[in-house]
């Protein structure tokens, strides 16, 4: 199963026909959904109360069960042996209980590659230096700042050099712009990439951009945010002003500004948002949106929750999660900015779910 | 300062009943200190009503919803329509309204002797405007708090939720068809609406919620903690009463000697309806079931016979649509007791029935028929749980065990210990109070 999950990480991920996709995909996540079926007992249990047999026959990805994503943070859940792990994972960084993941080499290098794949196509393929805007990482630095570090760990594999430009002061986060401008001077290139947290990156370094009158000119920079509108959009700044303002203070054109959904659960499985705003699914994985109330795979175009599936998990069973995120299928193939394959849109997430920090601002959209 | 009516010239005025109140397609009273001055005026010819009237216009009410192609039926059946219908019934006002005012509800309509040894007599004057602030889990609280407000002739203003605001408005409409006769004098629904304004305002209308509550004369709030909390910061005047319907919790005891093989599926049919019947969001429905260990059925097999009653009850009474919170709670809920205990559920999110023997205590409620199922040694161990903020405990407990049970449990804070199948009723006294009681003024007159 292996070399087949490596062929689909070797070709675009954009380049598949949806029947071409669903020929390659599906017998690869059900293969996986099977060796977690095999490999991890608690899994079994709960496949089973699901009634699900390895052994039945599956015509439609649909038809798999779905783990919501909390169960990982009530249950360890691992499908390989203790000494295969190579690194655990912990989703949360605020309130709330953690998700803990353990990673084998397998599915960090799987990881990787999927990250990489979707990175390159969005930002090119050519490494550039990353300017993170968020404070650096450091030993005891708090769960918080240490889950951000961790999601922006797994965009590092694009970067040539990485540098941070926002620090602590009395318990806040402020920009050093001066330290901004002069790593600019010093690569003398604009061929960048502006990497941060959407509610960090807009409200400690664009907002202060724009009032200390400070403008760029990055025009062949790219902008790549994470961790979702939640935060921004109760203080009422929509993603087009959002977009607006970067292209005004940084110079950067508004199709270089991406937004990247992912999360911990499914590491190395990133959407990343094209020019028409759309999030577009890999050949590596797949979206099924279900209806709140039957839990059913709905039709395109009808919101409900947000399951992914994908083959690249081999140590722990995160083959079929259903999301507490709320989206539609707004496409099937051929988006006009020339990818092939389905697309879909973010309309929010369950809010009361759990009691949660700023889980908009980060903790549940960490990558690796 | 906005706000916003919803009930004008006896029409709801927004418009799309089934949606959540959109301001945007509303106009803001223009001049609110006018507009509720004139409105107090009504307090002298409204108490010149005899109650008897009120009472019966509001009577007509169950014959007009219980006509399935109504309007009220097609539209909020599922909105817990028809547990007001019985409420509604002459009958059962009749017995508030006796339970209320000492067995003559006359004192509502003129002074009268109260006893044979003394010359006062007493009358129950209404209070003057009562804003009835609502929560927006179950939309026809509002009827429930407004009925006990006309009855006792006081001003209504109730100020509906977000969430379900048009439904009182569309309700209020069929009281305004109404006619009746009493004493030879037609009293009409119409006239009697002219003592109600349905009102909203934003949360975050500090101004609005301000002037609403100087202008009471009784709050009465429905609804959550910390709606509570700020609702009941705002300034009023001294003479104001407060009536606060907060926020609480209700569970089921099951004893061992009264569960066995031939009473368990009714007992299980009997909870389920409880938490069926308005999706587990009154205080009044059960969230956790003690079943005490040592009888003939086991916890865990009434888990089992619960989940079956759940499913049946879920095609009589379907749940109402449910939000993306609600959905994604109910599969994380699932998922822990999927790995962590047992957990019954169909392949929708119609109910769920978990099964701990892990956490001790009342369960947290997840709300939208999700009920757990615990093991006891003993059902007075239940007592640990027990605050002032427990309200109904639905009781399936032996004869020689029940008073000593309801004498603890109450004594604790527990408000009604009353049979399962029945928890949800809206009994009085309710909360602890009889709520009427506390919208009116006892005054006396002293007879020469």
């Amino acid at each position: 199963m292996n070399q087949t999950i490596n062929e689909v990480l070797g070709i675009d991920p954009y380049s598949l026909t949806p029947e071409e996709k669903g020929k390659k995909l599906n017998p690869l996540v059900i293969d996986c959904f099977n060796h977690h079926y095999t490999h991890c007992e608690k899994f079994r249990i709960w496949c089973d109360k699901q009634e699900y047999s390895p052994n039945q026959t599956i015509n439609n990805l649909s038809e798999l069960p779905y783990l919501p994503v909390n169960a990982f943070k009530s249950i360890l859940l691992s499908s390989v042996p203790d000494d295969q792990i190579v690194r655990k994972l912990s989703s949360s960084a605020t309130s709330g209980l953690p998700s803990q993941i353990p990673i084998d080499q397998i599915t960090r290098q799987r990881q990787m590659k999927a990250s990489l794949l979707v990175m390159s196509n969005f930002i090119g393929y050519k490494r550039k230096p990353f300017f993170i805007l968020d404070e650096q990482p450091r030993k005891n630095s708090d769960n918080e700042l240490q889950a951000r570090a961790a999601a922006t760990r797994g965009f590092l594999v694009c970067a040539s050099s990485s540098d941070y430009f926002l620090h602590l002061d009395k318990d806040k986060l402020v920009a050093d712009v001066n330290k901004f401008e002069a790593k600019l001077s010093e690569l003398s290139t604009d061929e960048i990439c502006i990497f941060g947290f959407t509610y960090i990156l807009y409200s400690y370094f664009i907002k202060l951009l724009k009032k200390k009158k400070v403008k760029f000119n990055l025009k062949k920079a790219k902008i790549v945010h994470i961790g979702g509108w939640k935060k921004l959009a109760s203080e009422k700044v929509p993603p087009e002003q959002f977009k607006k303002d970067i292209s005004e203070t940084l110079g950067v054109e508004s199709q270089n500004i991406i937004d990247f959904y992912g999360f911990t659960e499914q590491m190395g499985v990133l959407f990343a948002e094209c020019s028409q705003g759309i999030k577009h699914i890999p050949t590596f994985a797949e979206i099924i949106i279900r209806d709140f109330q039957t839990l059913k795979a709905v039709s395109d175009n009808k919101k409900g929750l947000i399951q992914v599936l994908s083959p690249i998990p081999n140590s722990f069973p995160g083959a079929s999660i259903i999301t507490e995120d709320v989206g539609k299928i707004v496409l099937r193939d051929n988006c006009a900015c020339g990818r092939r394959g389905p697309g879909f849109k973010i309309l929010g997430r369950a809010q009361k779910a759990e009691a949660r920090g700023c889980g908009d601002l980060l903790s549940e959209k960490v990558f690796y | 300062m906005k706000i916003y009516s919803l009930f004008e010239d006896n029409t709801c005025q927004c418009a799309n009943v089934n949606d959540n109140i959109d301001v945007d397609n509303l106009h803001p009273i223009e001049n609110p200190t006018e507009y509720f001055a004139g409105f107090k005026d009504k307090i002298y010819d409204f108490s010149a009503w005899p109650v008897e009237a009120i009472l019966k216009i509001l009577a007509q009410l169950p014959r007009i919803w219980s006509d399935r192609k109504h309007f009220v039926q097609t539209h909020f059946g599922d909105k817990g329509v028809n547990f007001l219908i019985p409420w509604l019934s002459e009958k059962n006002l009749l017995h508030i309204l006796n339970l209320a005012f000492r067995n003559n509800y006359s004192y509502l309509d003129k002074f009268v002797s109260n006893s044979d040894q003394t010359a006062i007599k007493l009358k129950a004057c209404p209070r003057g405007i009562v804003i009835h602030w609502l929560a927006g889990n179950i939309p026809i609280l509002g009827m429930l708090s407004l009925v006990q407000g006309l009855l006792t002739k006081n001003l209504n203003v109730v100020k509906v939720s977000k969430y379900f605001g048009p439904v009182l408005p569309k309700l209020c409409e069929s009281i305004t068809t109404i006619e009746v006769e009493v004493n030879g004098k037609a009293y009409f629904g119409k006239d009697l609406m002219q003592h109600v304004k349905i009102v909203y305002c934003p949360p975050e209308d500090a101004d609005a919620h301000t002037f609403l509550s100087r202008i009471s004369d009784v709050r009465i709030f429905w609804g959550g903690k910390e709606a509570i909390e700020i609702l009941q910061s705002y300034p009023k005047r001294t003479t104001t009463e407060d009536v606060v319907f907060g926020p609480k919790y209700s569970f089921g005891v099951i004893d061992r000697e009264s569960i066995n093989k031939n009473n368990a599926d009714a007992l299980g049919k009997q909870f389920a309806f409880d938490a069926s019947i308005l999706d587990q969001y009154g205080c009044n429905s059960p969230h956790t079931i003690f079943v005490e260990t040592g009888g003939e059925i086991s916890p865990s097999e009434f888990a089992k016979i619960l989940a079956n009653s759940m499913a049946k009850i879920a095609v009589q009474i379907p749940k109402r649509p449910i939000t993306q919170d609600e959905a994604a709670t109910i599969l994380n809920i699932r998922a822990k007791y999927d790995f962590n205990g047992e957990a019954h559920y169909p392949k929708g999110t119609e109910w769920t029935v978990i099964y701990s023997e892990e956490e001790e205590g009342l369960a947290e409620p997840c709300f939208s028929r999700v009920i757990f199922v615990k093991p006891i040694e003993n059902i007075l161990n239940v007592l640990d749980f027990i605050d002032e903020n427990k309200q109904t405990i639905g009781t399936a407990i032996s004869e020689k065990r029940l008073e000593t049970f309801a004498v603890e449990s109450t004594l604790r804070g527990v408000a009604r210990c009353t049979q399962p199948g029945r928890m949800t009723m809206y009994d009085y006294p309710w909360d602890g109070m009889f709520p009427m009681d506390r919208l009116t003024r006892w005054v006396s007159l002293q007879c020469f």
